[in-house]
């Protein structure tokens, strides 16, 4: 299995990256690399009492089906696919007889690092902790940063980490076109992980003791 | 009473508090200290026991926060966990933690404090309900059995009522509680609101890049600790 995870963050619907993950060139393009599996974490957006990124899923994937007659339905199955997956009750798979990929949807996971772990990829947004979890895991990381946020410091981080070389970052705009997006992640499997390092001192148990001390 | 003894009496009532809070803040103010931890972890009985807590802040804040504890042993502390009023997801990571825990005689407590400013507030609002906070806070420390020795702060806007209100019972001498700030792996180049706010009440000041160790002198940088 090749897999490739494209996780949202849990809050708000990344709805850009979720479309253009889920777009047939891309998807195309992704297959041709040798992914034959992708996770997506589409989010957990609720608002008055309806789950929005739910509808907001489904209906990108009903634009999907429409787009090449590709006709992806959900495979009752998932259960048993996946044996060992936390929260596989959110977990939807869904497979199209036109092309040898397994897609599975999800809205958020209590335990994100068991499909990061699975990853030969990650896209991510620019969340702190999910770039985190993934580059700690020495994951392949291409960051997708949401420039609709308005108080956007979180993308500082991205391209913090990306200036060090730990991963690359796109904008919503570089992503719309998906022969580039492919491309993007083309040159990011080229490219040697970068061994990620944190802290391996207990810095701040020091410091309780310390100051405790003192 | 000439004019002159009248507004002598007036300099001298004012003056003199004046210089015993300006005496009484340098007494407490930490930023004299400038820390820099050696790393080493000495246990002595003195220390265990001694209440600890800890916010979670919510969200990434709360993530990260718990990704540091992970690798901290608190079983010989007193723990009080604090959370924002509606946030139970962070109680929830909170109480994983202490089942993973080794069972000691010390105790855990949960508080809920009323959240400060909510994202997009406006400014007139936030100012009311800032106050509210700080006030709810601040009764809520008072009830409390112990007044932690120790506060684990990484932001947001709840852990600037906490931290004032800890220091304002410090300065009248009714508490001795070190505030330790650690701030945002999310922030590169600026400090955050609460970040600036909490940098001259802080016994330790803790930054995860560093650029912000260099431009703020008592900030102590140790790689990335999340």
């Amino acid at each position: 299995m090749v897999t490739l995870l494209v996780t949202t963050g849990a809050t708000v619907t990344f709805k850009e990256l979720v479309r253009n993950v889920l777009q047939i060139e891309f998807i195309r393009g992704i297959i041709d690399l040798g992914f034959n599996e992708v996770f997506v974490q589409y989010g957990n957006e609720i608002k008055d009492n309806v789950h929005q990124s739910d509808i907001f899923v489904q209906q990108v994937l009903k634009e999907l089906n429409s787009s090449d007659q590709l006709n992806f339905n959900s495979y009752s199955d998932s259960k048993a696919s996946i044996v060992g997956f936390p929260d596989t009750d959110k977990l939807q798979l869904f497979t199209s007889s036109k092309l040898d990929l397994k897609l599975y949807l999800f809205p958020f996971s209590t335990n994100v690092n068991a499909y990061i772990n699975r990853a030969n990829l990650v896209i991510s947004h620019a969340g702190t902790g999910s770039i985190i979890d993934s580059l700690k895991l020495h994951k392949k990381l291409i960051v997708v940063i949401n420039d609709q946020l308005m108080d956007n410091h979180q993308a500082e981080v991205a391209e913090e980490f990306c200036k060090q070389g730990y991963c690359s970052s796109l904008t919503t705009k570089d992503i719309k076109d998906g022969a580039s997006f492919v491309k993007a992640v083309r040159e990011r499997l080229a490219v040697e992980s970068k061994p990620f390092t944190t802290s391996k001192s207990n810095v701040i148990e020091a410091i309780i003791y310390e100051e405790l001390a003192a | 009473m000439d004019k002159e003894t009248y507004l002598s009496i007036i300099a001298v009532s004012l003056l003199v508090p004046c210089i015993l809070i300006a005496i009484r803040l340098l007494q407490i103010l930490p930023s004299s200290h400038l820390g820099k931890t050696s790393s080493k972890i000495i246990v002595n009985d003195n220390i265990k026991g001694k209440h600890i807590m800890i916010l979670l802040g919510s969200g990434g804040h709360t993530g990260e926060m718990m990704n540091i504890l992970s690798n901290i042993d608190l079983k010989n502390f007193n723990r009080i966990w604090v959370a924002s009023s509606g946030d139970s997801t962070s109680l929830q990571k909170a109480q994983t933690y202490e089942e993973k825990l080794e069972k000691t005689k010390y105790s855990t407590s949960f508080m809920t404090l009323y959240r400060a400013r909510k994202v997009g507030e406006s400014i007139p609002s936030s100012i009311i309900s800032t106050i509210k906070s700080l006030i709810s806070t601040f009764t809520s420390l008072l009830t409390l059995p112990h007044i932690p020795s120790i506060v684990l702060l990484n932001g947001p806007g709840t852990c600037v009522p906490l931290a004032y209100s800890l220091f304002v019972l410090k300065f009248f001498g009714l508490a001795h509680t070190k505030i330790i700030y650690i701030e945002s792996l999310a922030r590169v180049n600026n400090l955050s609101l609460s970040g600036k706010l909490l940098l001259p009440i802080s016994d330790r000041f803790i930054v995860q890049w560093e650029k912000l160790s260099l431009k703020y002198q008592r900030a102590e940088y140790y790689g990335i600790l999340v």
